[in-house]
């Protein structure tokens, strides 16, 4: 009977580095002893020396604990999902004052207290402080993802606080990464927040991108929009991409090797022919919409609920009040994540894009 | 002449067969556009060979490259 095994971050390494395993199995002590067998130094984690499971390792078939069901011979069905969770620092993994508030989460049977955990446990970075990446990093924040990256080299602008929620009037002339902190832990204490600041670029993108278990992209501009897009293919990392105009918005994701941005559009237009926020004028709440969208994709991935808009590309025309869906295919010819891909690390993004990269000594900041 | 919805929009067309024709009558590079026919995006090298018919719903998506927005 084959199920699925979610494995939580400090368990990877034994596991090649991933988050999901097959294993065989009629019920929890046989898909435990699978494990064990094909993964020995897991084994020393979920089994004692009398090879019992440890007090302080909780196993949980789709969400419930197995001492709640019939221990290790909790029998196990086709397409079951088993998680073999440790508690964090040496106590319950969930304090009282967590389960409070993320009750409105833990209460739904998509989340519970594993898919709660998993939050915890997750790492998302987030591409840009603005317009997308300040609804999309708070709403992360509250659902309690545990780490949250933010790479920003840009300072408050008065003419942000229009739509950037993670900015207060109080924040202009500071660091937007700084400013960001300041509210997610506000909001938040328990998010661990990771300042990026700075540009990201192909000399630090491959450094900054594999720390992540998924990114958020809030990209201006297209230098950094196929740079963050190579990057995460390269990096096998899922890109939950939005993007907005005046009162139009985008938003989809990209598995890696299932299409990317380059399928959907293989080239910039040149600098100037598509305008940018600051020329052109973006609705404020346009952001809160698909920043939000991009929110609940990431947390979909890390929860691996529902239907991911891998594939699909939204698209929100907010003055006709429009939300239409049009699948979106790789595409073989892609020069990235085709079948004959002639890109194979990263390239010179400014000579591609014929842009520098925004906030870069020489670049110009405004995009 | 057929009639088309183009984003959410009516349009009759004359003297155009397929999406490659029709992305033609467009004031935009062909490069900087992705079009989707009946909910599916349609790859670029199957434009020409992929006809435009009476009722189709198309969906040009243009690029975007907006996000954070840098202060000016």
């Amino acid at each position: 009977m084959p199920v699925r095994v979610y494995i939580p971050t400090p368990f990877r390494r034994l596991v090649g580095n991933q988050v999901y395993v097959e294993a065989q199995g009629r019920n929890v002590a046989e898909v435990l002893d699978h494990l064990g067998d094909r993964f020995p130094a897991l084994r020393n984690m979920i089994y004692d020396e009398s090879d019992e499971i440890p007090a302080h390792i909780n196993i949980y078939v789709n969400n419930q604990e197995i001492q709640a069901l019939q221990g290790k011979q909790t029998p196990l069905h086709d397409g079951d999902e088993l998680a073999v969770i440790p508690a964090i620092a040496g106590g319950e993994a969930l304090t009282p004052e967590q389960v409070l508030r993320y009750s409105r989460h833990i209460i739904m049977p998509q989340v519970g207290p594993v898919g709660q955990r998993k939050l915890m446990a997750a790492r998302v970075l987030i591409i840009g402080a603005g317009g997308l990446g300040s609804p999309s990093a708070l709403y992360l924040a509250l659902a309690g993802v545990g780490t949250i990256g933010i790479v920003d080299f840009d300072v408050v602008d008065l003419s942000n606080l229009q739509r950037q929620v993670l900015h207060q009037t109080v924040d202009v002339g500071r660091p937007k990464t700084e400013s960001a902190k300041e509210t997610i832990l506000g909001y938040n204490p328990d998010v661990n927040v990771v300042i990026h600041e700075g540009p990201i670029t192909s000399d630090n993108a491959m450094e900054i991108i594999p720390q992540y278990d998924v990114v958020v992209n809030g990209a201006d501009n297209f230098t950094t929009r196929y740079l963050v897009n190579d990057a995460c293919y390269f990096a096998g990392k899922p890109l939950v991409d939005g993007s907005i105009l005046l009162f139009d918005g985008q938003m989809t994701v990209f598995i890696p090797g299932k299409g990317c941005y380059r399928c959907l559009f293989p080239s910039p237009p040149p600098p100037g022919l598509v305008p940018n926020c600051a020329e052109a004028g973006v609705l404020g709440a346009l952001t809160g919409i698909i920043g939000s969208l991009q929110a609940v994709e990431a947390i979909k991935l890390i929860l691996d609920i529902g239907d991911s808009m891998a594939g699909r590309l939204a698209i929100y025309d907010a003055l006709s009040g429009e939300f239409r869906t049009v699948k979106v295919r790789r595409d073989p010819k892609c020069p990235l994540c085709g079948d004959d891909a002639t890109i194979t690390g990263l390239i010179d993004y400014e000579n591609f894009c014929g842009a520098p990269f925004p906030g870069q000594d020489g670049g110009e900041v405004r995009s | 002449m057929i009639t088309v919805t183009v984003n959410g929009k009516r349009q009759r067309l004359d003297g155009v067969g397929t999406v490659a024709e029709y992305v033609g009558t467009l004031p935009v590079n062909r490069r900087h556009v992705a079009v989707a026919r009946n909910g599916e995006v349609v790859p670029r090298e199957r434009w020409a060979e992929t006809a435009v018919e009476d009722g189709d719903v198309l969906e040009v998506v243009r690029m975007v490259g907006g996000g954070s927005t840098p202060s000016p």
